[in-house]
């Protein structure tokens, strides 16, 4: 059991607690089985995680595409600002942790800077 | 679409929930050397929604206590009364994000909800790294430096409509076109909505200027967190302030914070883990 993000929920996964939305209304309850239609609910309502069976055990691998795909949407976010340096290190760690967070990896500094 | 003028907006400021009320009593009690914690606590358990939502908030992992607080007195007594003010109103807040309005407009202000917090929490990340700044005053100054949109969201629901057709159509950051549709924004209304809560003026400052932060006279640092604050949430994509853009950093905000380009990689590991624990804080108990 634990906690995954709205991007990697999948229909057939079954939840372990209810989901319930900013304001505290119930959009699913728990134990069901998910739908394509509960995800796209989910998403309406502004919903980031979600706390389904086994989910410990799933870590999606993303293809080289996938990442380039992604860090190719995070650039177009940042629309032409990328000709500053702080910018660019945003942007930098942004990818990086935007892509781990698809594949639910745990991200402590290089470094161990704080 | 009409042009919206600021007497107009300060009319339907006035018709707003009365969220300050409490805030404002605590304020006005916290500045008082003769009000113990059992007064404040008083005063405070007469609102039982707020009641509910601090004591959960101090009971969760995010503070780690080891003991159960039970009353709002004890949790005065432990916090100490600056944090709880700021606590107070950060939890005030939340219910000005509610609507019971159509989906679409729900689904807004959940999005915002969900950018302001991840505001908030990069405002107090930064704040730890920053000599000057108060980890939990940037809690709260993220928090609301949105206050406009939620008010533009609550109480213009068609000019709404346009700005977020514009927005979509011309793929421009909501700040203009806000300017072309209504020729008012949500810093200035913001701004507004400080003054009648009459909140300190730093605060109210980091609300108007954060999207041009070289303009802030009583405290630029801390306007220039929240500039960066909302920046670092935007990158990070955590909700939506109602477009997918990101502003361009403002370089005398930048300088401003003497915050080294090597600790930005640290600040957003920790924004990214704060966010998602403070992400369950709104979940009520079942």
């Amino acid at each position: 059991m634990g906690l995954i993000s709205i991007n990697e929920l999948q229909p057939g996964m079954k939840l372990e607690r209810p989901v319930v939305s900013l304001q505290g209304a119930l959009l699913a309850a728990q134990g069901i089985e998910l739908t394509l239609k509960h995800i796209r609910l989910f998403k309406t309502w502004g919903v980031t995680e979600a706390d389904v069976e086994g989910a410990n055990q799933q870590k999606e691998h993303m293809t080289e595409e996938q990442v380039k795909a992604l860090e190719e949407s995070i650039d177009a976010h940042f629309q032409g600002n990328l000709h500053d340096a702080v910018m660019d290190e945003i942007a930098r760690v942004a990818k990086k942790l935007l892509t781990s967070r698809r594949q639910s990896v745990n991200l402590e500094p290089a470094d161990g800077t704080y | 679409m009409e042009r919206i003028n600021l007497d107009q907006i300060v009319s339907k400021v006035n018709t707003l929930p009365t969220i300050a009320l409490v805030y404002d009593r605590v304020c006005e009690m916290v500045e008082n050397p003769d009000v113990s914690a059992a007064d404040l606590g008083k005063a405070i358990a007469e609102d039982q929604t707020l009641t509910a939502r601090l004591l959960r908030i101090v009971n969760s992992a995010f503070y780690g206590f080891p003991e159960k607080i039970t009353t709002v007195t004890r949790a005065i007594s432990i916090l100490g009364f600056e944090p709880l003010k700021n606590l107070v109103l950060a939890t005030s807040v939340m219910k000005f994000f509610d609507s019971d309005g159509s989906n679409c407009l729900g689904a807004r202000l959940a999005n915002l909800w969900s950018h302001s917090l991840a505001c908030a929490v990069s405002a107090r990340a930064l704040a730890k790294r920053i000599e000057h700044l108060n980890p939990e005053e940037m809690f709260v100054a993220g928090l609301l430096h949105d206050i406009g949109k939620v008010v533009l969201l609550q109480t213009f629901p068609e000019e709404t409509k346009c700005i977020f057709s514009l927005v979509k159509v011309k793929g421009i950051p909501f700040l203009e076109a806000e300017h072309e549709v209504i020729g008012v924004d949500h810093p200035q209304i913001g701004s507004i909505l400080s003054k009648q809560w009459k909140l300190p003026p730093r605060l109210g400052e980091s609300i108007a200027l954060h999207h041009s932060p070289n303009m802030a006279q009583s405290d630029a640092q801390q306007t220039a967190a929240v500039h960066l604050a909302d920046i670092l949430a935007r990158a990070l994509q955590f909700g939506s302030g109602g477009d997918d853009s990101i502003p361009t950093l403002n370089r005398s905000a930048w300088d401003a914070l003497h915050l080294p380009m090597t600790r930005l990689e640290p600040t957003m590991i920790e924004i990214e883990r704060e966010y998602f624990r403070s992400l369950s804080l709104l979940r009520p108990s079942y």
